[in-house]
């Protein structure tokens, strides 16, 4: 089974938002955790609900609040009656792909607990630390529009999702099919086109593909390139890089090669700088458009 | 007069068509020469080694004529045999030593052959060499110091490696291949290399030779900024600003690029295979024609 099928099927549920699945498919494949922007019933919930189902894993789903605690999503522990001891109860983390629907809406305390298991894939629960299911992913979402009772998740959490996807809204014409298909009926998921194992073979074969010298350099300079450019307060962390990189892989096995294109770095560079840079205050005053200059800072480094 | 030049033309056609029946269908997709060495003692042994990849499974390669020597000497040649999955590798090894401090020139080695995919006869030619013939060194203070022993011990050991050469010479004179003297028959119908079909001032023509001898980084970033700018680009293009540019309009621009980035950010593992995929579509890129799917 290839990552084609998953993309067939999340196709198959979802209307449009190509970038969507495309984005969905490829962090599956790099490993990586999602962040997805845009506006409520953009069908952000529903293609993180349709990955999950196309690969047969376990799905969870959290709805961060204000009076959420680290506790609701990593687990506790609690006194067993009956065998006279503490046991574990494992949080919803544990799973093969959790959504953190609207994640900025949780304080800094509950978004820094998904840090560890973020990074680390595993939790501390206790005396215990226990290691999640794999593959695993986070795929969260936020809408950036409605700022009123949120708070903005620290760089350090930003920093830790592979890849940040804006969601635009569907065109008339995916409009007009999404009122067609699911104004009578509930969403059909299609199940287990692919299995787990499936997903851990794609991920090692993708860490194999060949990624140039000038390839890395190119992916470096653009991370570089963000520090000090006009509207950025502070740049993009080496873990873009870093980001980069195994994205470039991922992209190049999605697209079949076994080597990496200077293309994959260029098109995925700015879904991994628009989370990782903090704009200045001049941005605002300029009326500069966010994406705009994050692709000009890409575009500022030459190919090789 | 009518009658006789179209009789003659006939003759020639039909002489031509002959010929193309006499030579091997090969598909030659590499034919190059390198020396080891770009500056050599007169008299000190060095070796050129010409590489052919052909898409036959073939035992031999009798074929290749090699190349004429101007002051340089042969002191032997042999010829090794890789089977690969995708063909066969050839490598005709040639020792040689400079005669006289100047120049050693070896003229293209080449084969003579009918291009299966066309069925028209062709000829394949590696690039011409020249090497450097500088004077003997002199003996120093201190090899001088070394003593008689040495020096009859050296005698000794260069009379032992003479002698083995002669007879190598000799076993290979028996199993060579062809010299242009030898050849013979009627001359084959001749189409230049497809490079050759380039204007001589044709920075393409260039790149191509650069990378049929070398293959290396360099020679692959000169070829990618001359085909990048084939499609009216430049520095810092990527392979989907090309396809963007001339995708519906040069399918063959398009293919020679997919395949330049190929070996020069493919596995070098896997270079070897992919340059010798990349010289194919360059010929036909050159020679203006489709490559065949």
């Amino acid at each position: 089974m290839t990552p084609a099928a998953v993309r067939d099927a999340l196709h198959r549920t979802i209307v449009g938002q190509q970038e969507v699945v495309e984005s969905l498919v490829l962090a599956l494949v790099a490993d990586g955790h999602v962040l997805l922007e845009g506006m409520p019933g953009v069908a952000k919930t529903l293609a993180c609900r349709a990955l999950a189902a196309a690969v047969g894993g376990a799905f969870k789903r959290v709805q961060f609040t204000p009076d959420l605690l680290p506790s609701d999503i990593v687990g506790t522990r609690i006194f067993d009656q009956h065998a006279g001891e503490f046991v574990t109860v494992r949080g919803p983390i544990f799973t093969n792909v959790l959504l953190a629907d609207e994640i900025n809406r949780a304080p800094a305390k509950v978004q820094s607990a998904l840090l560890e298991g973020m990074q680390e894939r595993r939790a501390t629960i206790g005396p215990e630390t226990l290691p999640f299911p794999r593959p695993f992913a986070v795929l969260a979402t936020m809408n950036p529009y409605d700022a009123d009772g949120t708070y903005a998740l620290p760089l350090a959490q930003l920093d830790r999702f592979l890849l940040n996807v804006r969601v635009a809204y569907p065109s008339r014409e995916d409009e007009l099919t999404i009122v067609d298909r699911f104004g009578a009926a509930d969403p059909q998921f299609v199940s287990n086109v692919a299995s787990l194992e499936d997903v851990q073979r794609w991920q090692r074969e993708a860490r194999e593909v060949h990624l140039d010298d000038r390839l890395r350099d190119y992916a470096v300079d653009i991370v570089r390139a963000s520090r000090g450019a006009r509207y950025i307060a502070s740049g993009a962390s080496p873990r873009a890089a870093l980001a980069l990189a195994i994205l470039a892989r991922a992209h190049a096995y999605l697209d079949g090669r076994a080597f990496a294109l200077p293309d994959d770095v260029r098109t995925l560079a700015p879904s991994v700088l628009r989370h990782r840079v903090v704009f200045d205050h001049r941005l605002g005053i300029d009326g500069a458009d966010t994406e705009e200059v994050v692709r000009g800072i890409v575009a500022s480094v030459a190919a090789p | 007069m009518a009658r006789l030049g179209t009789l003659a033309a006939l003759i020639a056609a039909l002489t031509a068509v002959a010929v193309a029946q006499t030579l091997p269908r090969l598909h030659i997709t590499a034919l190059g020469m390198h020396a080891d060495k770009k500056v050599v003692a007169a008299g000190a042994p060095f070796h050129v080694t010409i590489y052919v990849h052909i898409a036959e499974q073939r035992p031999r390669l009798d074929e290749l004529v090699l190349p004429t020597l101007t002051n340089a000497v042969e002191l032997g040649d042999e010829q090794r045999r890789e089977p690969r999955a995708d063909g066969t590798d050839f490598y005709q090894t040639l020792t040689l030593t400079g005669s006289q401090p100047g120049e050693a020139h070896l003229t293209p080695a080449y084969i003579d052959a009918v291009d299966p995919a066309t069925g028209k006869a062709l000829r394949y030619s590696s690039d011409a060499l020249t090497v450097t013939v500088t004077p003997g060194q002199p003996l120093d203070a201190v090899t001088r110091s070394a003593g008689a022993m040495i020096g009859s011990l050296a005698l000794i050991v260069g009379g032992v490696v003479a002698i083995v050469l002669v007879l190598i010479f000799l076993v290979r004179l028996l199993r060579r291949p062809r010299r242009p003297a030898q050849r013979t028959g009627p001359p084959p119908v001749v189409i230049p290399p497809t490079p050759n079909e380039l204007p001589s001032d044709d920075p393409l023509r260039d790149a191509i030779a650069l990378v049929r001898a070398r293959g290396d980084d360099a020679s692959m970033d000169t070829l990618r900024i001359v085909l990048f700018a084939r499609a009216g680009l430049g520095t810092g293009a990527t392979l989907a600003d090309a396809i963007r540019e001339v995708g519906d309009r040069d399918p063959q621009l398009v293919r020679t690029l997919t395949a330049t980035e190929r070996v020069r950010f493919g596995p070098i593992a896997e270079r070897p295979a992919a340059t010798r995929e990349l010289l194919r579509l360059l010929y036909d890129f050159a020679a203006g024609v489709e490559t065949q799917e």
